[in-house]
């Protein structure tokens, strides 16, 4: 197993974990999924370029070696991580600050 | 036949002009800065219009913001210290935050907000939706 794979996807299970027990339930809402469909549009356009143009650059060692264009695999569970836990912090401070 | 002469002057300069300042920033920007900035305008421009309300939540907008920054920041410090991923130096400024390059560490500050103001323009116009 691979490192960034082990790392990418225990993000994702986590970040999971946190959506259901901080009770915001993400998931559950449908705004929540065009909200990622608007973030995925933008991240292949972002990611993308910076993957492209070899700014940034990935050891094979590390990753399944499995590319959606020039973007590893690995780079959508961390940015489905990023981008949820984003949302979850926002909906939890802005509730907080009431 | 002055006139004509100075409009072409002026056009001369405006082009020295938007030439210079192409060079400019051609020295002081690298690709991922221009990448950062781009993603950055129109959610920092429309996030001020009024119904967002979301920068009225200052305290909790920077709070998000920290929280993402401390959590993904340190995988990304792992990751490159264990060398699962590295930088271009013709990409990026030659300014490190503790490993990163400084335009990776704001990358931490700038998509969550576009996230956070997606997020919230998405709510706000599914609410008008259903009005």
């Amino acid at each position: 197993m691979k490192e960034y794979t082990v790392i990418a996807a225990a993000s994702v299970l986590a970040t999971l974990v946190l959506d259901r027990i901080s009770g915001i339930r993400l998931l559950a809402r449908k705004g929540y999924y065009l909200f990622l469909c608007v973030i995925f549009g933008f991240k292949l356009l972002v990611n993308g370029y910076l993957t492209g143009k070899g700014i940034v650059r990935y050891a094979p060692e590390f990753f399944m070696g499995i590319r959606l264009g020039s973007i590893p695999l690995e780079d959508f569970l961390f940015g489905f991580s990023m981008v949820t836990v984003a949302v979850l912090a926002w909906e939890y401070f802005r509730k907080e600050g009431q | 036949m002055f006139g004509y002469w100075n409009l072409d002057i002026d056009y001369l300069l405006l082009f020295v002009i938007c030439h210079l300042l192409f060079r400019v920033a051609k020295i002081i920007m690298s690709p991922y800065m221009s990448v950062l900035l781009l993603s950055l305008s129109v959610p920092f421009v429309l996030s001020f219009y009024p119904p967002l309300k979301f920068y009225r939540k200052p305290r909790a907008l920077a709070a998000s913001i920290a929280a993402v920054l401390a959590v993904f920041g340190s995988w990304d410090v792992f990751a490159v210290w264990r060398g699962h991923w590295s930088f271009d130096p013709g990409g990026v400024f030659r300014i490190r935050v503790i490993n990163l390059p400084l335009e990776e560490a704001l990358f931490f500050v700038v998509i969550p907000f576009c996230c956070i103001f997606t997020w919230e323009a998405i709510k706000y116009l599914m609410q008008r939706m259903r009005r």
